[in-house]
């Protein structure tokens, strides 16, 4: 059980990892690029703290 | 909470990188603020879909769950479905085509673009001035498209850039009654409450008051007025009584504090005291701990939910402090998620030190203590002294008889369970013949 939860707490890590590397590192210019060269839209998520 | 429940939700990372490059314009960034001024961003979070080439397709301006609802509008979006851009582009075909000028408006409006709003709306109401060319959602209800674009004129121009109150006055004269004048008639009033002059404010209370004198908006707002003018005090008070007393135990706290600043401008504090004194926020406190102990107790007892059953259940404690009801309630919930340490934090010999010669809170924590089996010691140190101060009080027995059941110290239990029954007057001898019953079988189940 224990194996089990340290497992799954891996995988929960991994996870965000992924996803965090999923956001466009550069200029929105960039994005538009690489939308242009995969054949996509870009997303721009607006985001501002609370 | 779009960033958690949809942008950076697993579930939906395969949907969004096979669709889109996702970029972040981040505002504490001076790249994000650029890419903000870019776009003229007013309001956050703000979704913008780009094609490659830059221009925009659709956007969407605040987040609402579920996640999966959010994530079809989405892909709307991608499809080119009642875009921004295939309505514009609809609109330079044929700009007489009034569901492409409503839809098109209500792309402005909803980015906040106040003038292009207005002027499409304007041209929507030219093209269909009956309200014979279609229906839009407003809350739960459908009303024409007419009648949506004259009220939103209104809405844009009550708190927009250029204020002007006479479009949405002009909409509550003409439509009369519904639920988009009662909204209008809150939005004008919180308009006049701090705005407008002396005559027309009074104009629109006059008759704001007698269309909705119920409607807490307005009577809220008119109090406003009147505390701030000094006019009309005798009215606003006699409104706000009625309001007050309208909602009965479930007083909305922002109009009882309304009517206390009523009472002290005229002078009467002793009044506002009366509403709105320590009686009254010790009653909100009350109810407030309440809830927090009833969920506490409902999330204890599921699979999920446990943190924040946990800290509600503290806060429940921090509001009542002293108080039996929320300490034991906070410990039967930790108890039921299998925190003991924490549920003898909440109520073990710490908080029971205090008691000691009260026989009732004795009982009381032997009682849960030996329903629980868990901190036994104490629970057996304490209904000993329960019934050495109330020898003659059958409660306390019966609860030095489950301690002793727990403690597998049967024969003490037995004798204990029958001096119970013995003690207990007639009309609670069944009761404690069933728990003495109970009791017995349990032993024998061991």
């Amino acid at each position: 059980m224990k194996r089990q939860l340290i497992g799954l707490a891996v995988l929960a890590m991994f996870a965000s990892t992924a996803v965090a590397q999923n956001w466009f590192k550069g200029s929105l210019d960039g994005a538009l690029a690489k939308a242009k060269s995969e054949n996509k839209k870009v997303l721009v998520d607006f985001f501002s703290p609370t | 909470m779009l960033g958690q429940q949809y942008l950076e939700n697993p579930k939906f990372q395969d949907y969004l990188t096979s669709h889109f490059v996702l970029f972040r314009a981040d505002r504490t960034q001076k790249q994000g603020e650029e890419v903000f001024n870019k776009f003229s961003i007013r309001a956050t979070p703000t979704v913008l879909i780009l094609d490659p080439d830059g221009s925009e397709v659709d956007w969407h301006v605040g987040y609402g769950p579920p996640a999966e609802k959010f994530n079809d509008q989405i892909d709307k979006s991608y499809k080119g479905i009642e875009t921004y851009k295939s309505y514009a582009d609809s609109y330079a075909k044929n700009p007489r085509d009034v569901a492409v000028v409503f839809g098109l408006a209500k792309k402005h409006d909803r980015r906040y673009n106040q003038e292009k709003a207005v002027a499409l709306y304007k041209e929507a109401i030219a093209l269909d001035p009956d309200g014979k060319g279609g229906t839009t959602e407003y809350g739960k209800i459908k009303v024409p498209n007419t009648q949506y674009a004259e009220y939103q004129i209104g809405q844009l121009s009550l708190f927009g850039m250029k204020v002007d109150a006479e479009p949405m006055k002009a909409f509550v004269k003409k439509y009369k009654s519904g639920e988009m004048v009662k909204s209008a008639y809150q939005r004008l009033a919180m308009y006049y409450s701090r705005s407008g002059s002396k005559e027309e404010a009074a104009k629109f209370f006059e008759d704001a008051i007698a269309n909705a004198p119920n409607d807490p908006q307005v009577v809220s707002a008119f109090a406003r007025k009147a505390i701030t003018s000094k006019e009309n005090i005798d009215k606003a008070v006699e409104l706000g009584e009625k309001l007050v007393e309208s909602q009965q135990y479930n007083t909305d706290p922002s109009n009882v504090r309304d009517l206390a600043e009523l009472y002290v401008t005229k002078g009467d504090t002793a009044k506002a005291d009366e509403v709105y004194g320590n009686e009254f926020m010790d009653g909100k406190a009350s109810s407030l701990a309440y809830n927090l102990i009833q969920y506490a107790t409902f999330w204890s007892s599921k699979s999920m939910n446990h943190e924040s059953a946990l800290a509600m259940a503290e806060l429940a404690t921090k509001l009542k402090p002293g108080e039996e009801y929320y300490i034991r309630q906070a410990a039967n919930a930790c108890c039921a998620m299998k925190k003991y340490d924490k549920a003898i934090e909440f109520y073990g010999p710490k908080y029971i030190d205090k008691f000691m010669s009260d026989a009732n809170k004795l009982g009381s924590y032997a009682n849960f203590w030996g329903s629980q089996g868990n901190n036994l010691e104490s629970a057996l140190q304490a209904a000993k002294k329960a019934v050495e101060l109330a020898p003659a009080v059958p409660s306390g027995w019966g609860s030095l008889a489950i301690v002793y059941q727990k403690l597998k110290k049967n024969d003490e239990a037995l004798k204990a369970g029958e001096k119970a029954v013995e003690l207990a007057p007639e009309n609670q001898k069944s009761y404690y013949k069933n728990r003495f019953d109970s009791l017995k079988k349990a032993m024998e189940a061991k």
